[in-house]
């Protein structure tokens, strides 16, 4: 039997109010892990031709087999479902302590169908699911749920909690844990809504981590592992390393001097004044205290402190998709009004960036003419925005439509152009002129525009695993399937990405090995991802995401760049995507039956 | 005065690793190294024109990139110089690869320590030296210069690649 795992999984009807365990089958473990990866594999078998906000859609909250371990940075955890805001498979991750609990309570994962007629929450302990009442917490805020919840069971009780807005089934609603972390993309939270489940509380016991089946290469393999994490000349290096320091958010200035943070909704690439919504400005002026994860020594959580109209309010964190999304993007660069957009979001549970493009393409539509109606808001009004973000969550005006996504919103208002969208969900904080890499990314990723899937900056900017240049196109269709498939790999750990700048397969191999009580080859970790991978595609093929899907929003292949160290520059999708499909051995974007069966998904599908 | 990183066989040629040229563009200084090594001219120039498989990097981007032959260049501009990839050399800087982790895994592939920073593999052999970190902002990168020689060179650098495969989020 493999370790690392409960070897428990529950299935939860919703509709029924029935639960029931099972084990995992180790040939599913082998071929997909955990986290991510299985989760993907029970969305899949679970059917792509599903109305994401049916009953019968699969909402799965999985951990990884180093989950709960003292694996570092193995504190994320996975929900992965089909997407009301794409229609493609889509996982979502959030850190904190909810991963390790969930392990701890006796789980793998909780696969939640159907949907209940009065709202509820899971009780998730001592091996058991139980289903409560959730009447009194419905229409509260994540931060509300939280902390009633906490008093109820217990202060040791993990909670992730839908808010408002995922009630109100707004498309890119989200999941919010107690530690402030978001399990941000795609939708996830509009899922639970759908089904009326507000919240998940789980108590777990530490005593109940699991145990490494070798010991012996354990210690090796934790401590190599450590090292390379602590190595202060690493950008993870605890108290040093930029990660640690600044957190995510050291990367503002950097993108906005090479041209590569798009801004006023990516009609410019620069901005004057970003240094007022950065990591470094946010570590001087606003920060309270650098908090971290289950078993992570990086720290890069940061929890500020902003003050609107007098009033002092703390969250966590000011991260760089945040602050450029409720900040750059939307005209404005005000370190106090950015962070209290940021936290409205979290306190309605609605994706930051997803909340961002949507602001952005109403301050453009309105600016343009485009939108006329009473609730029009012009780019730079910090006020407006937190407006607008209150009437997505609860449906009102024109944030009604906002909250069907802002790809919806441009094409209901004739303008399908200004969102800036693949398969439906908005880019993230990275221009793809500036980046030519993230463009590819973009267009290839399995749950719409994202930076998560292949982080291409990290050869563009850091220079890492080698440094590429940011505007040369040649390379990047390579550069991204390499990304692609070793984040679909720990994703399904599930360790945080952050990992990556420090650990490559050979720590993850031995990590896992001693686990599972089995040889693994860093061959073996990449074949993994690259399975994961090819799976979500056929999905999407089957969902309706053939061939063309693969694009990226005009303005980046028409409208030059504008300004700072891309000035001039259109990103070569038609290239990239060339030598991509030819890495990945696919048609124009279709996985060939004869990849599936070579990755032995076709077998393991019909299994 | 630009200083000019030399790598693998442009070591051999000149007997230096870091020199310092006069120059206001990239192509000064390596006129002017052509002059103070005059064998480096077949390696460089094609005519008047870098030579295609040269790689010329200046602040960790190729000079291709930017203005070539014409890229200004200040007077604390550090220029790093490789010879193609071919001819059983392999040469590649990684980012977030620290040398005693690359010693590790020699060790555990049956490498040999020859000298610091030399290890004989079967078939090949692996020299490997801190370059200058990637500095962007706030954050620093370190960079490990890695150049691999040898019969078997071509399955060894792809070994090394696949261990150093790093990615971020």
């Amino acid at each position: 039997m493999l370790g690392g795992y409960a070897h428990r999984i529950a299935r939860i009807n919703l509709s029924s109010g029935q639960v029931e365990y099972f084990a995992p089958d180790p040939k599913d473990l082998e071929m997909y892990v955990g986290g991510r990866g299985l989760g993907v594999k029970y969305v899949f078998e679970n059917g792509p031709k599903v109305d994401p906000f049916s009953p019968d859609n699969l909402l799965c909250i999985m951990n990884g087999p180093l989950s709960g371990t003292r694996a570092k940075m193995s504190g994320r955890l996975a929900v992965v479902t089909k997407s009301p805001l794409t229609g493609t498979v889509t996982d979502s991750h959030m850190g904190g302590w909810t991963a390790a609990k969930l392990k701890w309570a006796g789980f793998d994962g909780l696969l939640i169908k159907g949907a209940s007629e009065k709202p509820v929450y899971l009780l998730v302990q001592d091996g058991e699911v139980t289903l409560h009442d959730a009447s009194d917490l419905w229409g509260k805020t994540t931060h509300e749920t939280h902390r009633i919840l906490r008093e109820r069971h217990g202060e040791d009780a993990d909670v992730m909690a839908i808010g408002p807005a995922g009630e109100n089934l707004v498309r890119f609603a989200n999941w919010i844990n107690n530690d402030e972390r978001a399990a941000g993309r795609g939708g996830t939270g509009a899922v639970a809504g759908s089904k009326k489940l507000k919240a998940i509380v789980v108590v777990g016991k530490q005593e109940n981590m699991p145990q490494p089946k070798d010991p012996q290469l354990w210690r090796e393999a934790d401590r190599q592992a450590s090292a390379t994490i602590n190595d202060p000349k690493n950008v993870t290096a605890p108290k040093k390393g930029g990660l640690s320091l600044y957190g995510t958010n050291v990367l503002m200035n950097i993108t906005n001097v090479m041209g590569a943070l798009p801004t006023f909704n990516a009609q410019h690439t620069c901005m004057e004044g970003v240094e007022t919504i950065s990591g470094e400005y946010i570590r001087e002026h606003r920060l309270i205290k650098d908090n971290t994860c289950h078993a992570c020594p990086v720290a890069c959580k940061k929890m500020v402190e902003v003050h609107i109209n007098g009033k002092a309010i703390r969250f966590e964190s000011y991260e760089y998709e945040s602050a450029w999304a409720l900040g750059a993007h939307s005209g404005h660069t005000d370190t106090d009004w950015t962070g209290y957009a940021i936290y409205l979001c979290n306190a309605y549970g609605m994706d930051t960036i997803e909340t961002g493009n949507a602001i952005a393409v109403l301050m453009e539509a309105t600016e343009k003419g485009y939108y006329q109606g009473p609730d029009g808001i012009r780019f730079g009004d910090k006020e407006g925005e937190a407006r607008i973000i209150e009437a997505i969550a609860y449906r009102r005006g024109v944030g009604d439509s906002l909250a069907e996504g802002p790809a919806r919103f441009a094409k209901a208002i004739g303008h399908p152009e200004i969102a800036l969208e693949v398969k439906g969900q908005s880019i993230p904080a990275y221009d793809p002129r500036g980046l030519k890499g993230m463009g590819i990314a973009y267009a290839t990723s399995n749950r719409g525009a994202c930076h998560l899937r292949a982080y291409t900056p990290a050869s563009e900017i850091l220079g890492v695993p080698y440094k590429t240049d940011p505007l040369a196109w040649e390379g990047k269709g390579k550069l991204t399937k390499l990304f692609q498939d070793l984040s679909a790999f720990t994703d399904s750990l599930d360790l945080c990405k952050f990992s990556q700048f420090a650990e490559g397969p050979e720590e993850y191999a031995k990590q896992l090995a001693a686990y599972w009580g089995r040889p693994v080859t860093p061959e073996e970790i990449l074949l993994i991802g690259e399975r994961i991978y090819n799976l979500e595609r056929y999905y999407n093929n089957l969902a309706g995401w053939a061939e063309g899907s693969d694009y990226l929003p005009e303005r980046f292949l028409k409208e030059p760049s504008d300004c700072a160290g891309s000035k001039g520059q259109l990103t070569e999708l038609d290239l990239m995507l060339q030598e991509y499909y030819q890495e990945r051995g696919w048609e124009k974007g279709v996985v060939p039956p004869a990849k599936l069966q070579a990755l032995g998904i076709l077998s393991a599908a019909a299994d | 005065m630009p200083k000019v990183n030399l790598y693998a066989t442009f070591r051999d040629l000149t007997g230096q690793s870091q020199v310092r040229v006069e120059g206001k563009t990239v192509g000064e200084v390596l006129e002017a190294l052509v002059r103070a090594y005059p064998t480096l001219k077949e390696e460089l120039f094609e005519g008047e024109e870098l030579a295609e498989r040269v790689s010329v990097f200046l602040e960790g981007r190729d000079v291709r990139y930017l203005e070539g032959l014409a890229t200004p260049l200040t007077e604390e501009a550090t220029l790093d110089l490789f010879p193609p990839v071919a001819g059983g050399t392999f040469a590649q800087r990684f980012g977030a690869l620290p040398a005693w982790l690359l010693e590790r895994y020699l060790s555990e592939w049956g490498g040999r320590k020859l000298e610091e920073g030399v290890y004989a593999l079967p078939g090949a052999r692996v020299r490997f030296a801190e370059a200058e970190p990637l500095r962007v902002g706030s954050l620093s990168l370190p960079q490990l210069q890695v150049e691999v020689e040898g019969e078997e060179a071509e399955a060894w650098f792809q070994r090394i690649q696949l261990a150093a495969a790093r990615g971020g989020g």
